[in-house]
């Protein structure tokens, strides 16, 4: 027994794992080294380590993706395909760009599947209906969580074609067919901003916004998205699932309430994750930060005019922007 | 068909056909890739549908943001990353919900391939299945390291630009992680032959972090010089 360090100090197991990784400076190593040579213990430890090493490399595990799995995922991509084929634009080339033709390109088939389950809401309708289809569209509200709850694709509401075997690796073609009907309703979801209720139901403009940099005067609105999201009022439990259970209720719980004007002109009933004073192309705006009805990883952000609050008569705020952004 | 003119591209050549609008690239990418990242995804969240749920998400991700690939790293890399960031994601919220969020028997059972439990010796499965409950209840830093460097047998290196952290730290996170692993194994040493169990007569401060297995051993922790090979 030569060792200095001595039967009464023995070294922490985390320190002896720590030296089989070459974590300790050279000095403990040689200490420790030196220990472990005249210590059965320390070395039976230091060994046993390396079986854990060895344990967690044999242990069997899943080979290959389950094919309802790859189905669920694939038809969740699809679905994204087909959001991006609606418009011809390459998936991602830019992402605002394809998010913002997106939402104007694919109203019609969306107006459709909304029209069919408008009548149980038309007595819902509330604001000037100006023009027949946004109208339909805006009636739609209630039924967001409803439709949402639907469209995460692949998610609470399994769909024949998603568990499927044998097909699903050959998507999107022959899963296009769900894509269809889970991407109409994500669209319909998404259209339910119109930025239309001010009167511009195609919302051009925005297609031609989306080729500036969208900079308010706080800064570059991803950033300033992320950190409004980051701050104490930012209602992490909202997301995800639970989003979807609290959706009906309106904005609250945050800093900063919007005006009612502001949560006219983006349409949405459901509770706003952020909301905050600011400034865009000079002119005083609201950002508001809404989840993403059909993917909680991402966000809504929206850049609404507030002179709407000092309008008279009363009209809701105009849509200036809006982007979807992942939510971190 | 396609499969087999895509076959030569490489991963980062059909990111960018992806981001020009060829509707199949990304499709290939999962392909090629789907089965590494649930093997990951799985064995760090421990849970089927949490898994899925996060490889979902991260997939979904990394379509829609192709276009801020860079190239700094290996496309895998990158997909490993946006992988692993939503399962740590998932872990996290989860470890704030419950204590062990993944403890019990069926899921574990679930996490062992099909035959496991049918062909392994009782002895072996129960090892791994022992393995498996210890692993759920550590840090999900420590986790993720272990999944990605001594499960799935990523380097060092790899593991340390998908977890976005310097080496020395998958390396500590790793060596932290087998550390407290350790005590919790009562099945490492079935036999015994020639080593004291893991941790009997350890005398400082080892009843906390240490417990002693059920089987004492006879060799006395005094005279430590006995057990080496």
């Amino acid at each position: 027994m030569t060792s200095t360090t001595g039967t009464d100090e023995h070294p922490e197991v985390a320190e002896i794992s720590a030296l089989t990784d070459g974590l300790l400076s050279p000095s403990r190593t040689a200490d420790l080294r030196e220990h472990l040579a005249d210590c059965g213990l320390c070395e039976d430890v230091r060994s046993s380590l390396d079986e854990i090493r060895t344990l967690l490399g044999t242990l069997p595990g899943p080979v290959r993706m389950p094919e309802d799995i790859a189905g669920r995922i694939d038809a969740a991509l699809a679905a994204e395909a087909l959001l991006d084929s609606t418009t011809g634009s390459a998936p991602g080339a830019d992402d605002t760009d394809s998010l913002v033709s997106r939402e104007t390109s694919a109203a019609e088939p969306v107006s459709r599947e909304t029209a069919a389950r408008s009548a149980e809401d038309v007595s819902r309708e509330t604001t000037m209906a100006a023009h027949p289809r946004v109208s339909r569209e805006t009636n739609d509200r209630r039924p967001t969580s409803r439709l949402r709850a639907a469209t995460g694709p692949g998610r609470q509401a399994p769909s024949p074609q998603r568990t499927r075997p044998g097909r699903s690796r050959h998507w999107p073609r022959p899963l296009l067919g769900a894509a269809c009907a889970i991407a109409a309703l994500g669209a319909g979801v998404f259209f339910l901003h119109p930025g239309s209720s001010g009167g511009h139901q195609n919302s051009p403009q925005a297609v031609q916004e989306s080729q500036q940099p969208d900079v308010l005067a706080s800064g570059d609105l991803k950033t300033r998205v992320h950190e409004l999201l980051k701050t104490p009022f930012k209602a992490t439990e909202s997301r995800g699932k639970k989003s979807e259970n609290s959706s009906e209720t309106t904005m609250r719980d945050f800093g900063a309430t919007a005006p009612a004007c502001v949560q006219q002109g983006i349409g949405r009933s459901e509770q706003a994750l952020a909301a905050q004073p600011d400034s865009y192309k000079g002119a005083a705006a609201y950002l508001v930060v809404l989840p993403h009805p059909a993917d909680s990883s991402f966000v809504d952000a929206y850049v609404v005019a507030s002179a709407c609050v000092s309008a008279a008569p009363p009209a809701p705020g105009e849509v200036l922007l809006k982007r979807t952004l992942p939510r971190s | 068909m396609d499969d087999v003119t895509r076959d030569d591209k490489s991963d980062a050549d059909l990111l960018a056909l992806h981001v020009n609008g060829d509707s199949d690239a990304f499709s290939e990418l999962v392909r090629r890739h789907r089965d590494r990242l649930w093997a990951v995804a799985l064995r760090t969240l421990g849970d089927r549908e949490e898994a899925a749920d996060a490889v979902q998400d991260a997939l979904v991700s990394a379509y829609r943001a192709a276009h801020t690939f860079r190239g700094q790293s290996a496309v895998t890399t990158w997909l490993h990353r946006i992988t692993v960031n939503a399962c740590l994601d998932r872990a996290r919220k989860a470890a704030s919900r419950r204590t062990a969020p993944l403890a019990e028997t069926e899921r574990l059972e679930q996490l062992l391939e099909p035959h496991e439990s049918a062909a392994a010796p009782a002895e072996r499965g129960d090892l791994h299945r022992e393995l498996l409950q210890a692993l759920a209840t550590l840090p999900p830093d420590q986790r993720a390291a272990l999944v990605l460097v001594d499960m799935q047998g990523y380097p060092v290196a790899e593991a340390a630009k998908v977890l976005d952290v310097p080496v020395g730290t998958v390396k500590s996170r790793c060596a932290r992680g087998r550390a407290r692993l350790l005590p919790m194994l009562t099945h490492l040493r079935p036999d015994g032959v020639g080593n004291p169990p893991l941790g009997g007569g350890r005398n400082r401060s080892q009843g906390a972090s240490v417990p002693p297995p059920a089987g004492q051993s006879d060799a006395d922790p005094v005279k430590g010089g006995g057990g080496r090979a």
